[in-house]
């Protein structure tokens, strides 16, 4: 009856759980395979000069390496300054985590900035939204229902994700609503869509729910049904409604504009 | 860096250490991914044994942890695999016990999350666990798995959703039946 119920505490303490140290038999069977792996593409594998060499492909081997040499030469002499002299691409040491049994504890909230959304996206699944210029929008390719099936505006800091499908007729559209939801992306945080406050996009009327780390909304237009998650995976932010409602300002819900495959 | 680099140049003591280094965490990750012991050992043996084959053309020594979380993944994707092919549906415990056993982790939230943990795909699951149990930032997790970080988000927020959902039903679920009581 003490059980925590908090969701996020109790998958905490799930994938904590297990071994942490690999088998000393395992580490041995690496071991003992190694001389039986050959190495790929190692260099002392290369002769250092091969033993028949006609006279042709000598002075083609000294013509190249004269081109190699002068090539070489040149780029040394250039100054490495100006607009074609890119730094050096050198990837950041990465520093390796420690598993934390924390991960799942958020930490404390922060406030963002409220995005400039001056590009449009149109989707494919009859809507079109505003985003930032540094953001990126993944389509999706997927039928509803699936995981991916969504498309997905994402910014450094959330992620809004974005499907619609048609509502079948004489169906109760809340039920229906929080069906497909919860088969498309379960959970619905326990939350009964009917008894959700309310929301307007794009002039429509829906339901929106604004728990476990995510606000969500959806809105019915044209007989479709459209989802829209917000969702901050790293940290979560002080004033995400008003980063959600930023967006839903731009959102323009076209429903007869569906591509139908 | 050193070792990487001994390794590269065919130095086995060197890549002995760099097992004993690092077998440890790509176990835990292997078996939280595949939530079964011998498929882990056997994925991070695979793992191991392709980065002492490839060592050599990975140019850069300082990728090292990128590349053989990337090796090991994709170990436990075959494992995954093979496991459906031959889907037996027999569960493996660890032979150890748990590593840190958890008291305040009911059998039933453990055995709640086993079963939707298993209706993820590879893909999800590894995502999730690379980014809850091995605490990687989502950019070198997209680096590790080869998709763009928004497909990251996109998987981790199905996955973290799913689990917690599955908790809330199962709480739902006892709150009704205590009702009943």
């Amino acid at each position: 009856m003490n059980t925590p119920r908090d969701p996020d505490e109790i998958l905490s303490a799930w994938l904590d759980e297990g071994p942490a140290r690999l088998p000393d038999q395992t580490r041995r069977a690496i071991v003992v395979a190694l001389p039986s792996v050959t190495q790929r593409w190692r260099l002392s594998w290369v002769p250092w000069r091969f033993p028949l060499m006609t006279n042709t492909m000598r002075a083609a081997a000294g013509i190249a390496i004269v081109a190699i040499v002068g090539v070489a030469g040149l780029n040394f002499l250039r100054p490495a300054v100006g607009p074609g002299s890119a730094p050096s691409q050198t990837p950041t040491p990465t520093a390796t985590p420690e598993p934390s049994p924390t991960q799942m504890a958020q930490p404390s909230a922060i406030a963002a900035p409220i995005p400039s959304l001056t590009e449009t996206f149109d989707s494919a699944n009859g809507y079109s939204i505003g985003i930032g210029a540094s953001m990126t929008v993944e389509k999706t390719d997927a039928p509803w229902g699936l995981p991916d099936a969504f498309d997905a505006i994402v910014s450094s800091l959330y992620l809004l994700r974005v499907g619609s499908d048609v509502i079948p007729d004489g169906v109760d559209v809340d039920a229906w609503i929080q069906t497909r939801l919860t088969q498309g992306t379960p959970g619905n945080c326990g939350a009964i869509r009917a008894e959700l406050p309310e929301v307007v996009i794009d002039g429509h009327a829906g339901k929106i729910r604004d728990s476990c780390g995510e606000i969500e909304a959806t809105v019915v237009a044209g007989g479709r049904a459209y989802l829209f998650t917000f969702w901050m995976p790293e940290v979560p932010l002080a004033n995400g409604r008003e980063i959600f409602d930023a967006f839903a300002a731009t959102v323009q819900l076209r429903p007869e504009d569906v591509l139908t495959p | 860096m050193r070792l990487v680099e001994r390794a590269r140049e065919g130095d086995d003591v060197a890549f002995t250490d760099l097992v004993d280094l690092d077998g440890d965490r790509c176990y835990a990750i292997a078996y939280r991914i595949l939530r079964d012991v011998e498929r882990a050992q056997d994925a991070v043996q695979q793992a191991f044994l392709l980065a002492w084959r490839e060592l050599p053309r990975l140019r850069d020594p300082e990728r090292f942890d990128v590349w053989l979380h990337r090796l090991l993944v994709n170990a436990c994707y075959e494992e995954l695999r093979r496991y459906r092919r031959w889907s037996t549906r027999i569960r493996s415990l660890p032979v150890d016990g748990p590593g840190t056993p958890d008291t305040t982790l009911s059998v039933e939230d453990r055995d709640t999350l086993d079963r939707a943990f298993v209706r993820l795909t590879p893909e999800h699951r590894s995502v999730f666990v690379l980014h809850h149990h091995a605490g990687l930032p989502l950019a070198e997790i997209a680096d590790v798995v080869g998709v763009p970080v928004g497909t990251v988000k996109s998987r981790l927020h199905y996955a973290t959703r799913t689990l917690r959902a599955a908790i809330v039903a199962d709480s739902q679920v006892d709150t009704v039946e205590a009702r009943l009581a």
